[in-house]
C-alpha cells in the first residue's frame, strides 16, 4: 500500500515505516507483557512497569536466560514513528485508504493520550469529615519535603520540593537546597524512597550499618514495595545557616509524628517528609456521607458523598458522588473511594474520595471513535468496490460458448 | 455562608511541570551532587504535624520508646520469658554431654542445664531460651560484659564480635574473663564466661559458660563440641509447650513492622502469630497461615454471630494497603465467641485485615469490647499499613 522510495529520504525512511518493523515491535511488546508478568512473581507491578516499559532497554529473565529487549520507550517510540511513516506519511493517499489513514489517526491519539497520561496524571486523595471543606488532595505514593515557620499555627506558608529533586542521593554525595525566602539551606545526603527506622541493637555482629545513627536509631533502606504507595522515605540531611553553620543533622522519615526542628535567623523552622500535596481549582464540602450497609452486617454494600463543589467565585453546586459515578470537572475526577469510621465508632462520619488529575481522560473513548470511523469506513468502501464488481459482472454478457465471430 | 477559600499553588501548573523537567533535566545532566531551588510554595490552613520544638529521633518516630530505645530497657529476662518449663523446652533440643560433665535437671529457665564438675569451683554450662529477639545480641553481651565487670562494647569490638556455626547457621560467640558476678549472686574473682547468641525468627538461644577461667581454658574444647552437637530433636515438645516454636528450628520471620506506641508487645506465642499486641482489654496481633481470603472472612463472622458474606460482598469491603498489596478490612460487632469460650461475649468488635499472597494469608486482628477497639482503630491502622516484607 506504500509508495516505492525513490528519494534518499524515502529510502531511509522506508524501513522505519515498515510492515515487518511493525510485527517485530509487535513481538517485543508481546515479550515485555509477557516476561513482565511473569517477574511479577518475584517483584511489584510498580517496579516490573519501571524496568520494562517506562525504560530504555531491559534485562528481561526468560526463567534461566537472560534477555536484552528494547524497554518500553524505545518500542513505543519506534512504534510512533513506524506509525506516522508508514500509516500516515508513506501511504498511498487515495480514496482507497482514507479509513486506514483515519484508523492510523485514532491510534496515534491513542498513543498520545497515553504518552500525555504518563507525563502529567496525578492520583491523591481528600478525606473529608462532614461539615468539613477542603480544596487540596494529596498523592497516593508521590512524597514532597516541607518546610515552615515553626510558630505558624495557621494559614501555614510552606517551602516544598518534589522527592525527584531528592532521588539519587545515596550517601556518597550531597546536594544543597536553598531560598532566597530562607536564612538557612538544607544540605541532603542521602534519600531512601523506603526506609525503616533501625535501632542499633537490632543489628547483628558482623552486620555494617551503613548510615549514620541518631538517638541510638538509622534508617535501613527498604527495597521497594510491591505497591508503591507502601513505601516510607526517609532522608539524612543537615540545616545550616547561609554562614555554614550547623543547627540540626539527623534524618527525617515519612512518617515521624512529629517534624525535625532547628533556630535559623531568629526563628523556629520545620522541616518533614509528607505525601505530595496539590491545590484543586474548587473546593469540595462534604454535606453528608451515606453508607448501605448488608443485612446484619455493618459492612458496607454502597455509599456516595453528597458534598457541595464550590467554585473561587463563591458559587456552589451540590453533586453527588457515588460509586462508579464520579465527579468531573476542571480537569479532575473524583471518586468514592473509601470512608469512615465503622458503624459505631466514635468519630464523625468521613468520606475518603480518590482524586485523579489526567488531561487524556478521554482520549481512548475519542480515538478508539476515530479507529471505529476508519475501520467502518474501510468496510464500507471495501462493499461497495464488492457490490461494484458484483453489478458491473452481472450487467456484462456472458460470452457465448463457440461464437468466435 | 462564607465562600471557601480556594488554595492554590503560587504558580500556574504549566510552568511548574517545565520548570520540575528542566530542573530534572539539568540535575540529571550534572549528576546526584549540587544545588536545587526550593521553588515550591503553599499555603497550608495548618502545620502538617503538630511542632514539638526540639524533639529528638525518638520522640519523633513514631515506635514504642521504652522498649525501641536502645538503653531504656534492660534485656529481657528469662524470669518474663514463656510459660511453658524448662523440660518441656529441653526436649526440643539434641545434644552430647562431653564426658566428665554432670548433666542436671532443666529449670524454669535452663532448658538445658549442665555442670563441670571441679574444686573448689564447677563450671556451670546452661542453654537459655528468650522470646523474640531476647533484648537484642548486643544488649545481651553487654549485660553478660557487666557481669565480669567489663564495659558495653564499642560499636568497632561490637561488629569485630566472633561468630560460630550453631544449627548449621551462624551465631555471634564471645569469651570474656574478669570478675563474674552472677544472677543469682555468684561470685568468681579470676572467671571466664563464653557464650553463643543465637537469634532467629521468633526467639533467641543463649548458651553460656561460666566458672574459674583456668577451668574455662582447659575445657573449651569440651564446650565447643558441645556446641556443635546442638541439634534440634524430630520430636515436637510436649505439654504446653506445644504451642511454642525455637526460633533456631523456625525459619525466620518474614515480616517486620512497626510497633504502635502505647501498646504492650508480646513475642509469638504460637506456630501461627508473629508478635501480639495488647492494650487494655484489646488484643492485636499479625498472624501467618495458610487459607483464603473469604473462608477467613466468614469465618470471622460466624464468630460475630454475622451472615456470611459472598464473593461481592467481599469485593465491596474497605481496603488497606498492607504488606504492599491491599489487604481487605473486616469490620464486625456482635456477640463474639472463640473456641476457648464456654459462652458467646456480647458487644464485642472484630476489627481484622487480611490479605493473600501465593495461597498464604497474613492477618492483622484486633478484637476485645466494642468501644476499645474501636478507639485503637488508628493504632491498627498505623500497624497495618507498617508491615512489610524482610
Amino acid at each position: 500500500m506504500a509508495k516505492k522510495p525513490t528519494t534518499l529520504i524515502g529510502k531511509i525512511l522506508s524501513p522505519l515505516g515498515s510492515f515487518w518493523l511493525a510485527v517485530g515491535l509487535l513481538v517485543n511488546l508481546f515479550l515485555l507483557t509477557w516476561l513482565g508478568t511473569l517477574e511479577q512473581v518475584e517483584k511489584g507491578i510498580h517496579q516490573v512497569q519501571e524496568e520494562y516499559f517506562e525504560s530504555w532497554i531491559v534485562f528481561a529473565r526468560a526463567g534461566s536466560l537472560r534477555l536484552l529487549l528494547p524497554g518500553g520507550y524505545v518500542t513505543m517510540g519506534l512504534f510512533t514513528v513506524n506509525l506516522l511513516v508508514g500509516g500516515m506519511v508513506r501511504i498511498r493517499k487515495s480514496r482507497r485508504t482514507v479509513g486506514v489513514i483515519i484508523a492510523h489517526v485514532g491510534i496515534a491519539l491513542m498513543m498520545l493520550g497515553g504518552l500525555v497520561e504518563h507525563a502529567t496524571s496525578i492520583y491523591g486523595r481528600i478525606t473529608l469529615v462532614e461539615g468539613q471543606q477542603g480544596a487540596s488532595f494529596e498523592e497516593y505514593s508521590g512524597w514532597e519535603l516541607v518546610l515552615w515557620d515553626a510558630a505558624q499555627a495557621r494559614d501555614v506558608q510552606e517551602y516544598t520540593l518534589p522527592e525527584s529533586r531528592l532521588e539519587g542521593l545515596d550517601g556518597g554525595t550531597q546536594r544543597l537546597l536553598e531560598s532566597g525566602d530562607l536564612p538557612f539551606r538544607i544540605v541532603a545526603t542521602r534519600y531512601m524512597r523506603n526506609s525503616l527506622p533501625t535501632s542499633v541493637t537490632k543489628v547483628s555482629p558482623g552486620e555494617a550499618i551503613d548510615a549514620p545513627d541518631y538517638g541510638g536509631f538509622f534508617l535501613a533502606e527498604q527495597r521497594r514495595s510491591k505497591e508503591s504507595e507502601a513505601d516510607i522515605p526517609g532522608l539524612y540531611l543537615r540545616a545550616e545557616t547561609l554562614n555554614g553553620r550547623t543547627v540540626a543533622e539527623s534524618f527525617i522519615f515519612g512518617r515521624d509524628k512529629h517534624p525535625l526542628t532547628f533556630e535559623a535567623g531568629g526563628k523556629n523552622w520545620a522541616v518533614a517528609l509528607r505525601h505530595r500535596r496539590h491545590s484543586m481549582p474548587f473546593g469540595l464540602r462534604l454535606e453528608k456521607f451515606t453508607k448501605d450497609d448488608h443485612p446484619g452486617m455493618s459492612m458496607a454494600r454502597a455509599y456516595s458523598s453528597s458534598v457541595v463543589q464550590i467554585d473561587e467565585d463563591g458559587t456552589e453546586v451540590p453533586v453527588l458522588i457515588e460509586m462508579n459515578k464520579p465527579l468531573r470537572s476542571d480537569g479532575l475526577i473524583i471518586y468514592q473511594a473509601s470512608y469512615g469510621p465503622p458503624e459505631g465508632v466514635p468519630g464523625e462520619p468521613y468520606s475518603v474520595l480518590a482524586v485523579s488529575r489526567n488531561p487524556s481522560d478521554r482520549i481512548p473513548w475519542i480515538s478508539v471513535a476515530v479507529i471505529a470511523l476508519g475501520l467502518v469506513w474501510t468496510f464500507l468502501d471495501r462493499l461497495m468496490l464488492f457490490l461494484s464488481k458484483e453489478r458491473r459482472r452481472s450487467v456484462q454478457p456472458t460470452p457465448v460458448q463457440g461464437d468466435q465471430r | 455562608m462564607m465562600p471557601i477559600q480556594v488554595l492554590r499553588d503560587s504558580r500556574s501548573r504549566a510552568p511548574l511541570r517545565a520548570l520540575a523537567l528542566g530542573a530534572a533535566l539539568v540535575v540529571g545532566a550534572c549528576g546526584p551532587a549540587g544545588t536545587v531551588e526550593i521553588d515550591g510554595r503553599r499555603t497550608s490552613e495548618k502545620p502538617s504535624l503538630e511542632v514539638k520544638l526540639g524533639a529528638g529521633v525518638t520522640e519523633r518516630l513514631p515506635l514504642r520508646q521504652a522498649a525501641s530505645a536502645p538503653s531504656a530497657a534492660p534485656p529481657t529476662d528469662p524470669a518474663r520469658g514463656s510459660a511453658p518449663s524448662g523440660a518441656e523446652l529441653a526436649a526440643m533440643f539434641e545434644y552430647t554431654v562431653p564426658d566428665g560433665w554432670d548433666e542436671l535437671p532443666p529449670t524454669q529457665f535452663r532448658i538445658i542445664n549442665l555442670r563441670v564438675p571441679a574444686e573448689p569451683q564447677p563450671a556451670e554450662v546452661s542453654l537459655t531460651m528468650l522470646m523474640g529477639d531476647g533484648g537484642g545480641v548486643r544488649a545481651n553481651i553487654d549485660r553478660w560484659r557487666r557481669q565480669v565487670g567489663l564495659s558495653p562494647m564499642t560499636q568497632e569490638e561490637f561488629r569485630s564480635l566472633g561468630e560460630r556455626t550453631l544449627f548449621d547457621q551462624p551465631a555471634t560467640y564471645v569469651e570474656l574473663e574478669g570478675s563474674y558476678e552472677g544472677m543469682d549472686g555468684t561470685r568468681i574473682s579470676n572467671a571466664g564466661l563464653f557464650g553463643a547468641v543465637f537469634a532467629r525468627g521468633q526467639s533467641a538461644l543463649f548458651v553460656k559458660m561460666t566458672g574459674p577461667a583456668d577451668l574455662l581454658e582447659a575445657q573449651r574444647s569440651a564446650y565447643l563440641g558441645f556446641l556443635d552437637s546442638l541439634a534440634l530433636a524430630d520430636r515436637p515438645p510436649v505439654g504446653p509447650g506445644t504451642s511454642v516454636e525455637p526460633g533456631a528450628g523456625a525459619p525466620p520471620s518474614s515480616l517486620t513492622w512497626v510497633s504502635p506506641d502505647g501498646w504492650t508487645e508480646e513475642p509469638s506465642s504460637g506456630p501461627y502469630r508473629e508478635v501480639t499486641f495488647r492494650k487494655g482489654a484489646v488484643e492485636m496481633y499479625i498472624s501467618v497461615a495458610r487459607g483464603g481470603v473469604l473462608a477467613n472472612v466468614n469465618r470471622w463472622a460466624g464468630q460475630l454471630g454475622l451472615a456470611p458474606l459472598d464473593q461481592g460482598g467481599l469485593d465491596a469491603l474497605e481496603r488497606v494497603p498492607m504488606l504492599g498489596l491491599s489487604a481487605t478490612i473486616f469490620d464486625g460487632v456482635g456477640a463474639f465467641q472463640g473456641r476457648r469460650d464456654p459462652a458467646p461475649k456480647p458487644d464485642q468488635r472484630m476489627l481484622a485485615a487480611i490479605v493473600e499472597s501465593g495461597g498464604v494469608i497474613v492477618t492483622l486482628k484486633a478484637t476485645g469490647p466494642n468501644v476499645d477497639v474501636a478507639s485503637a482503630r488508628d493504632d491498627f491502622l498505623g500497624l497495618a499499613s507498617s508491615i512489610g516484607a524482610r
